[in-house]
Order: C-alpha cells, then sequence, then structure tokens
C-alpha cells in the first residue's frame, strides 16, 4: 500500500528534509504534499485522501495547534493521524497537543531516523488494522 | 543578558549548529577575526512567555549557503544551497530559540515564538552589529557568526 503523507512547514528547507528522508525510508509514497501553514494544509485535506500528516507548529496566517483544532472538529478529518514535528519544548503545550489527539511528537532538531520511525510506526500500524 | 545566559546560548546555539547541520562551532574568547565577506544575513525573532525578549544570528552569506547545504544534503555550490539560505539560517534560529528557551527555563513553561524574519546585509550593517557590546560570537569553519539574547 502507498501512502499520501501531507507535509505542513513554513521553512522550504524543512519540507525539503522531511521529503528527502521520507524517500530515502523507502516508506511506499503514492502522493507527498506540502503546505506552509495550517490553512493551506485544511486545503490540501480537503482536496485530497490523506494518510498522515506532519506538521510543525509556529506557522504564519494559521498555525498547526489551530490546524489541529480544525481537524479534531472534523467528522472525517479527525482520523487522519498527526505528527508534530516542532520545536516546542514545553511539556505543557505537548500534553495539550496530546490531548487534540495528535499521534507522534519529534522535537527539532530531528534524525532523519525520528522521523522515519514515527512514520513506520503509526502507518504500519494502520496495516495491522 | 547575563554572563550565565551568555553561556547557555553559545552552548546551545553550537550544540544545534552540529546537530542539525554536522557544523562545529568554537567560542571565540580571544581576537576577534576579520571576514572578508561582502554580504551577511541576519535572522531575528522574539519569544513571549514567563520571560519575553528576542534572539537574533547573523552571519557571512557563505556560512548560511553551507547551513542549507548541510541541511539539505547537498554540495554548497548547489543552487538550492544559495536558494535555500535565507530559508535555512530563519529555521536555524527558530530550533535554537526552542532549545534555548528549554535550556534556560526548563520544560514546563509555555512561550509564543514569532516567525523569524531575515534580511540581507552589507558590510556596513555587520559592522555595526559587531559594535554591539551585547553580542557573542562564534567561530563556524573560521567565519564569525553573531549571536544576541536580549531578555526584557
Amino acid at each position: 500500500m502507498a501512502y499520501n503523507i501531507l507535509v505542513v512547514d513554513d521553512s522550504k528547507t524543512v519540507r525539503r528534509m522531511i521529503t528527502k528522508t521520507l524517500g530515502m525510508a523507502g516508506i511506499p509514497l503514492n502522493e507527498l504534499y506540502q503546505a506552509e501553514n495550517g490553512r493551506e494544509g485544511l486545503e490540501v485535506l480537503a482536496a485530497n485522501w490523506i494518510d498522515l500528516v506532519l506538521t510543525d507548529i509556529n506557522m504564519p496566517e494559521m498555525d498547526g495547534v489551530e490546524m489541529i483544532e480544525h481537524m479534531s472538529d472534523d467528522g472525517m478529518l479527525k482520523t487522519v493521524p498527526v505528527v508534530v514535528v516542532s520545536t516546542e519544548g514545553s511539556e505543557t503545550r505537548i500534553e495539550e497537543l496530546k490531548q487534540k489527539g495528535i499521534r507522534g511528537y519529534v522535537r527539532k532538531p530531528f534524525t532523519p531516523e525520528a522521523i522515519k520511525d514515527v512514520v513506520e510506526e503509526i502507518l504500519g500500524g494502520q496495516d495491522d488494522g | 543578558m547575563t554572563d550565565e545566559m551568555a553561556v547557555t546560548l553559545v552552548e546551545v546555539v553550537s550544540e544545534v549548529m552540529e546537530q542539525q547541520a554536522f557544523m562545529f562551532a568554537d567560542v571565540c574568547d580571544g581576537e576577534e577575526p576579520e571576514t572578508e565577506a561582502e554580504t551577511f544575513l541576519h535572522t531575528r525573532m522574539k519569544f513571549e512567555g514567563p520571560s519575553c525578549g528576542g534572539l537574533s544570528v547573523a552571519a557571512p552569506k557563505g556560512v548560511c549557503v553551507e547551513l542549507a547545504a548541510n541541511l539539505l544534503g547537498v554540495e554548497p555550490d548547489d543552487d538550492i544551497a544559495e536558494e535555500d539560505s535565507r530559508d535555512a539560517l530563519g529555521e536555524f534560529l527558530n530550533v535554537a530559540c526552542g532549545q534555548l528557551l528549554t535550556a534556560l527555563y526548563g520544560a514546563g513553561p509555555v512561550f509564543k515564538l514569532s516567525i523569524p524574519k531575515v534580511e540581507a546585509l552589507d558590510r556596513t550593517g555587520w559592522e555595526a552589529l559587531t559594535r554591539d557590546e551585547g553580542r557573542a560570537m562564534l567561530l563556524v569553519d573560521d567565519a564569525p557568526v553573531l549571536l544576541k539574547l536580549s531578555v526584557t
């Protein structure tokens, strides 16, 4: 099964790093979508079937928390697994994000292995289900 | 910025540079080097929380191109490294700021971070930054990198 993954980050460098990591990890990809902020992310989610979202928090226009809240309020989107990839270091904030339903958290600076492991864990789990 | 904060700043920025971009930084605690660079990039961002302030990093453009190249796993002369140099420096600051706030205040507090702003500087702008007594300097491949933490 090949997956559709959405990467949401205002840094094109980070989007390129994650894209390269996913490609090198051998994760079967159908489409890799990119968005620069939460608003664009929601637009991609509304128009496409997405299996996994990797999102930053601190972004202009709409941040990652607001995007996750919109997803939580949507009957379809709330089932899409979300992994936060962020420089956020506050355990309070991370716990809040977990309460909102995120499936994983990777802190920047990240290693390719950290991205690969969390993606494989979540998408592998979907295969099992 | 207290002396203790300055030490933490230098440590955290050095660690992020090493972990994120495999670039090794040395503390410049002796005579400060001249640079022949003519173009520089300067990025700054603010943070708000239990403590408020700002963090900035400035470096010769060549260091920023190398930073982008290492982040992306390409050669520094690859066009994409030049293209991403501004973005890479901003992202580097974003990561360093998050790590710095944890190092200074622990993992409990919640901080709101602004989006990093990046601007190009000419030699005059760079020299003005070097005269700021509140800044710290790192050496990356013998090139100077300026850091400044302001806490209000």
